[in-house]
């Protein structure tokens, strides 16, 4: 008897501790994944995005406009690095974007409606090249579309 | 002497703060193998293969992405550097069975004329600037105090 008194502290602190993650547990609900971990992460983003730049290289009708980057190979990693951080960081990844705004690089670039619409067809087409389902796809494409006044006409 | 201690000092000052300022977080993508994009000019008769072509491109290990265009005839890789540019085109011309050309983009308009490489790299520069400057005012002023 006096065996179980002695037992008994250590077992009303195995209950309390029980209890609190117990309550931890049903405070904190798993929360929903964010886009970044639906899409499959950085290796993911990384190759969709590589798709994506080679779509648009090979597409005469914009690549006139990334001559100056793709003759430059340091220029075109660093062009892919800022778009994997822009992806990433945009969908909830632990990345930041480091280059410069989208008005600053397109300024004076007179970029026109229908340049814009064949890049997000590139886009488009590197995404469904992926199976990326719909909902992540308009999801990324509803990130992106804000960006659209600061891209087209500067 | 005592002149060139303060201008080492201002030196070490201006490199540290000048990679505070602009040295940037690290990101994930700092850890993804470097790439490189190779255009090349195809000419195919029948319609689709040269997206069959680019399909197959990409199932080789070296390669993260693959595309052709029709309307350009152009087959763009994106590929590690595991893969030599000059392999990858011997390897297409195999596989295309036909002579494969670089298509080469030049550059268009007003040019930055400082290199976009040295514009990155700035902020480590200024480090190794501030420690290689830090390190003699040091060493003046530790012999200054010994003298």
């Amino acid at each position: 008897m006096k065996r179980i008194i002695r037992l008994l502290p250590a077992l009303f602190l195995a209950v309390l501790v029980v209890a609190a993650c117990k309550d931890k547990e049903t405070m904190d609900p798993q929360p929903d994944p964010t886009l970044y971990e639906r899409l499959g992460g950085i290796n993911a983003i990384s190759a969709v995005v590589d798709q994506f730049l080679a779509n648009v290289v090979a597409d005469n009708s914009i690549n006139g406009r990334f001559a100056a980057t793709v003759a430059d190979p340091f220029r075109t990693q660093l062009l892919r690095n800022n778009l994997i951080d822009q992806v990433c960081a945009g969908s909830g990844g632990p990345c930041q974007y480091k280059g410069k705004t989208m008005k600053e690089a397109h300024t004076g670039m007179n970029i026109t409606d229908a340049e814009f619409n064949a890049l997000v067809g590139d886009l488009v087409a590197a995404l469904d090249q992926f199976n990326v389902p719909e909902q992540e796809k308009n999801e990324l494409l509803a990130i992106l579309g804000p960006m659209r006044p600061d891209i087209v006409g500067q | 002497m005592k002149y060139l201690r303060w201008t080492l000092f201002c030196c070490t000052l201006l490199g540290f703060s000048g990679w505070w300022i602009l040295h940037k977080p690290k990101s994930p993508v700092d850890d993804l193998p470097p790439i490189q994009f190779t255009s090349l000019q195809l000419h195919f008769k029948q319609q689709g293969a040269g997206k069959a072509l680019a399909a197959q491109v990409r199932q080789w290990p070296e390669v993260s992405a693959a595309s052709f265009n029709d309307v350009s005839g152009l087959l763009v890789v994106v590929h590690t550097h595991a893969l030599p540019q000059t392999e990858l085109i011997q390897r297409v011309a195999a596989k295309a069975q036909q002579k494969a050309s670089i298509k080469v983009f030049e550059a268009s308009g007003p040019q930055c004329p400082v290199p976009a490489e040295f514009l990155y790299r700035l902020p480590v520069y200024l480090l190794w600037f501030g420690i290689a400057t830090g390190a003699f005012t040091l060493m003046l002023f530790y012999r200054l105090r010994h003298a």
